[in-house]
């Protein structure tokens, strides 16, 4: 691996500004993806996995929303000072997402074939045919059967699984350095997210792609990402290898995150009766009031008058893994 | 808990043949130009006390078939008996008494709360209706229900936006158990929630069908979670049930290439069974306008043979209480 990485987060904050107060959505990230690498972000609903990524595009609607402080570095150029124009050209060349809503981010009104022929354009200079073309092999590519056909075809007309792969095809279309997939299978079937994570997997192999994949399945991380951050109410509370944060979580929000999730291997025994899991009592707090200490004190049985009152720092507690928490973990 | 109820035990819901076509009318003459076979000859059974898990893709049927065994919407033939009455050619008014035994409970309860009433009416109302209780005395048993579910009993007083989805899941329990049924469907009850709050509510299901002896048709498209839950279960593709046994007898040993297929797709959270080479099946799931014929998965199935694309699989008992359709097995 590379010693530089490829896209480097630093201390980035993100507010929004609403009528209910300050949401520090994004406070004080850092995290870093090197070229080939898969780092995956994982947390619950609101904890501001999407609001980092659209950051570092710069796509943060503002109002209500504002970066107000961090650095994003791409290959050393600093994104969050470029020129809007600049910014652009990045997102249309090297840096590419892949929605949470592939309805919302395709045209409605455009048809497949020249949604993604704009983009090849703009990029490669080519002509229209040339475009159209290539537009049918990605399609190919991201197995949409009668490829050519459906380059005429509108994005209601296709299911929620055609759909994503367009938005796939979109993405890798120019060839991006960086993909940054923010929950690109959750609204799929199993089966059809295997197809997906399969060819991410290939397109990986071939241009070398850094990913960033947003996601709040523990198998997915697990099966596809080298290393992991997880994010509790805008903060990042743990990161390290994919293998140490299972062979041993040291946050106690992750902790119960692997125990809260059902496995299908426990129920390969005869006769394993319906058991209960392991909950974590209460929800995700709102960002408006979060508790003066530790985010996660409220709900957390390892929690201390210490952690009720100051921020736990995010400290390296073994060789590469780091975790925000007063307390010492399955160690 | 045992995994089966004894034998001398009528189930408690049985189903047999079911089919619910939707038709689909032309725009001009609204003629009816074929049919959405969304439903297509479902056979299961459900005991006293046992959950039966329902998994599928989407488009499977699975919501159909949940809305069909409470007529919400009409079957096209079949039988769905409770507790040995045929209830699917009675008429609204006859099927109300036995109607209250069955609740449905869905995967975003907001949509199906009243956002103008506070919840405890909404509940207090059900009651009402179904003439359990009035009054004060509804009142009372609302707020125990509340209590009972995980939520406060002055909180009956607060308005459906007012909740976390989490809360609003716990509403629709309440709603749902309001009315003391045997058999709540529960439509993706879990599906919409954060894994630390979806662990809370699966825990209260096991927990309330201890205290109550209920049932559960529990359709999910996660299958771990359907796995935790469930005694039995039973998956579907296109409209048709394509095999169904004993949880642990179908992990172990899936026989339909569906199930099979279903399985290997699902990622394991342990990253160090990572090799594990998986046969994923290609394309997506055709459309119920005009299923493929013969066996409906023939058009995916990595394993079809001649006969498949022409003839449907019957569905045979491939072990004791291990049943498959198709014709490898
Ligand atoms: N347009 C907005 N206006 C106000 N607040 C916003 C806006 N967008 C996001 N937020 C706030 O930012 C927080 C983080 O949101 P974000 O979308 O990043 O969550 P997420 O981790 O991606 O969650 P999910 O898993 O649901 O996608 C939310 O809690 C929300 O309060
Ligand atoms: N009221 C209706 N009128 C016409 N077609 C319908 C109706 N309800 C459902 N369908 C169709 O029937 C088929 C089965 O739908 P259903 O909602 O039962 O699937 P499902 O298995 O519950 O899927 P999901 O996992 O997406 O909830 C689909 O093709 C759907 O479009
Ligand atoms: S800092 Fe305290 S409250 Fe926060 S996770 Fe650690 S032990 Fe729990
Ligand atoms: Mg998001
Ligand atoms: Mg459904």
């Amino acid at each position: 691996m590379p010693d530089r990485p490829i896209l480097e987060l630093r201390d980035l904050q993100t507010n929004f500004y609403t009528r209910q107060g300050v949401a520090k959505a994004v406070d004080h990230v850092s995290y870093s993806v090197h070229a080939g690498e898969t780092l995956a972000v994982v947390g619950e609903s609101g904890c501001g996995k999407s609001v980092t990524s659209l950051s570092v595009l710069r796509l943060i609607p503002d109002p209500p929303g504002k970066i107000v402080g961090g650095s994003v570095l791409f290959e050393g150029e600093e994104l969050t000072e470029v020129s809007d124009q600049r910014m652009r050209e990045i997102r249309g060349n090297d840096i590419s997402m892949i929605f949470q809503e592939p309805m919302s981010s395709l045209n409605p009104m455009m048809t497949i074939g020249n949604q993604i022929s704009e983009a090849l354009i703009q990029h490669f200079g080519i002509s229209k045919k040339a475009a159209f073309q290539k537009a049918e092999e990605m399609l190919t590519v991201v197995h949409i059967p009668d490829a050519k056909k459906w380059l005429h075809g509108y994005p209601h007309e296709m299911s929620g699984g055609m759909c994503q792969r367009v938005m796939i095809a979109m993405a890798i279309c120019c060839n991006p350095k960086i993909l940054i997939a923010d929950e690109p299978t959750t609204a799929l079937d199993v089966t059809i997210q295997a197809q997906i994570l399969k060819l991410m997997e290939q397109l990986q192999q071939k241009l070398n792609t850094a990913i960033i994949f947003i996601t709040h399945d523990l198998g997915i991380v697990a099966e596809i990402a080298q290393r992991v951050v997880v994010m509790y109410a805008g903060r990042k509370v743990e990161e390290s290898t994919v293998r140490q944060l299972f062979a041993q979580p040291k946050h106690p929000y992750t902790v119960g995150l692997m125990t809260a999730v059902p496995r299908l291997e426990n129920f390969l025994e005869e006769e394993s009766a319906p058991s209960r899991l392991t909950e974590i009592p209460g929800a995700v707090p709102r960002l408006y009031n979060l508790p003066a200490g530790c985010a996660f004190v409220n709900r957390c049985s390892f929690a201390t008058d210490q952690c009720r009152q100051e921020k736990p720092p995010f400290e390296e507690k073994s060789p590469g893994h780091w975790a925000a928490c007063w307390q010492e973990i399955g160690s | 808990m045992k995994t089966s109820t004894p034998q001398e035990e009528a189930p408690l819901l049985e189903i047999n043949n079911l089919k619910t076509h939707f038709p689909i009318r032309s725009k001009i003459f609204s003629r009816v130009t074929g049919y959405i076979y969304a439903v297509d000859g479902v056979t299961i059974h459900i005991n006293k006390g046992e959950t039966l898990g329902l998994v599928g893709e989407s488009g499977s049927g699975k919501s159909t078939l949940g809305k069909s065994i409470l007529r919400l919407v009409e079957p096209s033939s079949g039988e769905i008996k409770i507790q040995g009455t045929d209830i699917s050619k009675l008429s609204k008014s006859r099927m109300f008494p036995f109607r209250r035994n069955v609740q449905i409970v869905f995967q975003d309860p907001y949509s199906s709360l009243n956002p103008r009433i506070p919840v405890g009416k909404i509940v207090s109302e059900t009651m009402k209706v179904h003439g359990i209780a009035s009054g004060a005395e509804a009142e009372e048993k609302v707020q125990k229900l509340f209590e009972r579910v995980g939520l406060r009993a002055s909180q009956t007083l607060n308005y459906a936006n007012e909740f976390s989805g989490g809360q609003r899941q716990r509403i629709g329990i309440a709603r749902a158990l309001a009315l003391n049924p045997k058999l709540i469907i529960a439509d993706e009850p879990v599906s919409a929630l954060d894994v630390s709050v979806q662990a809370q509510i699966i825990n209260l299901f096991m927990d309330l069908q201890e205290e109550f002896g209920l049932s559960y048709l529990f359709i999910a498209h996660d299958l771990a979670v359907v796995a935790h839950i469930s005694h039995r279960i039973a998956v579907m593709y296109l409209g048709k049930i394509v095999e169904i046994a004993d949880k642990s007898k179908l992990f172990k040993n899936p026989q339909h290439p569906y199930t099979q297929a279903l399985l290997s797709a699902i990622p394991t959270p342990n990253p160090e069974v990572k090799a594990r080479s998986r046969e994923l099946i290609e394309g997506d799931i055709p459309s119920p306008r005009n299923p493929p014929p013969g066996c409906r998965f023939h058009s995916r199935c990595p394993k079809v043979l001649d006969q498949c694309r022409v003839e449907v699989p019957r569905m045979t008992e491939a072990q004791p209480g291990h049943w498959v359709a198709c014709h490898l097995c």
